[in-house]
């Protein structure tokens, strides 16, 4: 079986969606590993010293960002010879595999949570409160797999890294281009791979400001995260919104503050080893739902919780 | 063998025409069990909505006829008969004509998208839009397969929206913040539920809307052929979460926090 795993590669090399991707490739087979982007070739020298990596082709060209009509006439010519294509079910992916399978005539499996075998998937639906069990017919599988539901590929442990070779073939269409590339976010751990991550919720209004959250995740070394409520009353930015049509995130550690708990959000965040929860609100759904909860106003729970981790920081050797 | 891309006719000369491909949902606002008996889904008393990202989609759209970027929306359905009340909605919400397909259901995305990218060429459309995801299974595929089937570029998850001569700006909603992207006419746009407010329908465009007439194609008239490439064998419930504490001050919190190993 020859997989072929694309991700999105950047002057910055891999994100954590792709490390998961090859992570869940690995589990398949020995895995070919496509990183297209432009400037790219930082991404191409991670993938080459992860495990499970037998080759790296590098699709670097200023034509590639934000079109995938450029890179997925390339793939179909290299998919016959595969048992899977497979892509993070990021933003480049969730395009990019569905419109791969329209020239190929292939349905994918997108949001893929698990690998049954056989050509048998999971996948989370109506909010994450189901799983679908999908075959695939055809002697192909397209897939797009969610990165929380799979680890990152480890390093190499022994041997060279595996060769890198250019991508041939690729022309600009001419129908997409990016304009200007996103605003790179702060130096913040990122919300998919920090093991803690404190999401703020509208119960920031009466706060005025996420001040109260930065200082949290300073003090945890956590990401920041916003509820849906949180970004529509304008605390937060929409790159931080958590939920079902946001991050979708699974860290060691959840803790909603102000959050309500819709199912849109905890569709983003059940994955989550432990939830921990801070609401004035005694009914929050939220509050039901956490391993640890508790009821109180934010604007003093806060505050007092971080004394309270500074004092355990103290008396800890 | 890859399916050729088309090659696309120019803008209309008499404006541009605007699609929005609409799906009925049950109310996402319902949460969805396990039917006991049959291994289905069970989502509540079966009243449809309009998928609430579709909503935006249209409402994006009638803004554009109203302030004359566009020169007309077309509200169309690919799904069940049982549709047809969302297209009247749309009607009401601003729509100029709509347009239904009916098919069988659970018809799987790509199917759809045939559909859908014959509508388009059928219709003369410039502009096809709709929303980012079905806020039911949360694919995020149909949308991406029309543009490639149409030979059309793809602005994904939009949260901001330009239309200048010739071309669409917009700006895409990634992981890493909004990033802007232009696409040359004919495009497809999936629209993020931050891009506009939606209205709502007004008693008069309901009642009038009740005897607008549609228009309809099958699949056979529209020259597609349609395959399965999927199938879904069932559902079951994720494992739950065991019930937890109630704490009382943050010192409780943090030691609970730490008994659980989740505190460095």
């Amino acid at each position: 079986m020859t997989v072929l795993v694309v991700v999105e590669g950047t002057d910055k090399g891999l994100s954590e969606a792709s490390r998961r991707a090859v992570g869940a490739a690995g589990t398949l087979g020995p895995a070919l590993l496509l990183t297209a982007g432009v400037d790219c070739r930082a991404a191409a020298e991670q993938g080459a010293v992860l495990s499970g990596v037998a080759e790296v082709l590098l699709a670097d060209h200023p034509c590639l960002p934000g079109a995938p009509e450029n890179l997925a006439p390339l793939l179909a010519n290299l998919a016959p010879a595969c048992s899977h294509v497979l892509a993070p079910a990021d933003a480049f992916g969730a395009t990019l595999i569905p419109f791969l399978g329209a020239l190929l005539g292939v349905g994918p499996v997108t949001e893929t949570t698990a690998f049954l075998g056989d050509g048998v998937f999971e996948r989370p639906c109506h909010a994450a409160r189901l799983v679908a069990r999908v075959r695939v017919l055809g002697r192909l599988a397209l897939l797009t797999v969610r990165p929380s539901a799979f680890s990152p590929a480890p390093p190499r442990r022994d041997g060279p890294p595996a060769p890198i070779r250019p991508l041939p073939g690729i022309r600009d269409h001419g129908l997409c281009r990016r304009l200007r590339p996103a605003q790179p976010l702060g130096e913040r751990p990122d919300l998919e791979s920090a093991r803690i991550a404190v999401v703020g919720g509208r119960g920031l209004e009466e706060a005025g400001s996420f001040a109260l959250m930065e200082a949290l995740a300073h003090r945890l070394n956590a990401a920041v995260g916003a509820s849906r409520g949180a970004v529509d009353a304008e605390l937060a930015s929409a790159d931080l919104q958590v939920g079902q049509t946001g991050r979708i995130i699974a860290p060691d550690l959840y803790l909603g503050v102000g959050v309500s708990g819709s199912l849109q959000h905890v569709a983003g965040i059940k994955e989550a080893r432990v939830i921990a929860a801070i609401n004035k609100d005694p009914a929050a759904p939220l509050l039901a739902m956490a391993d640890v909860a508790w009821v109180a106003d934010l604007r003093q729970a806060v505050p007092e919780l971080l004394r309270a981790l500074q004092n355990a920081a103290d008396a800890s050797p | 063998m890859p399916e050729p891309l088309p090659s696309s006719p120019p803008p209309s000369a008499d404006g541009l025409t605007a699609l929005v491909a609409l799906r009925q949902l049950p109310d996402p606002a319902h949460p969805a069990r396990l039917r006991l008996e049959g291994g289905g889904v069970e989502t509540g008393d079966g009243a449809l909505v309009l998928n609430p990202f579709d909503e935006i989609a249209l409402e994006q759209a009638v803004q554009w006829r109203e302030s004359g970027a566009v020169a007309r929306v077309i509200a169309a359905t690919v799904g069940e008969a049982s549709w047809e009340g969302g297209l009247r909605t749309a009607l009401a919400l601003g729509a100029d004509q709509g347009v239904r397909v009916v098919v069988p259901e659970g018809m799987e995305p790509l199917n759809i998208a045939r559909l859908l990218a014959a509508l388009a060429r059928r219709l003369g459309v410039d502009l096809l839009l709709g929303g980012r995801q079905g806020a039911d299974l949360d694919q995020r595929q149909t949308l991406a397969m029309t543009a490639a089937l149409l030979g059309w570029g793809f602005l994904p998850q939009v949260a901001a929206l330009r239309l200048e001569p010739g071309e669409v700006h917009a700006g895409c909603s990634l992981e890493r913040g909004v990033e802007w992207r232009a696409a040359r006419l004919p495009t497809v746009i999936s629209c993020d539920l931050r891009l506009v407010q939606p209205r709502y329908a007004s008693l008069p465009a309901i009642l009038k809307a009740r005897r607008h007439p549609l228009i309809a194609f099958t699949p056979f008239e529209l020259g597609v052929a349609l395959s399965q490439t999927l199938e879904t064998l069932g559902f079951r419930e994720p494992v739950s979460r065991p019930p937890g504490i109630r704490v009382n001050s943050a010192a409780e919190m943090v030691a609970a926090l730490r008994q659980r190993g989740a505190l460095p």
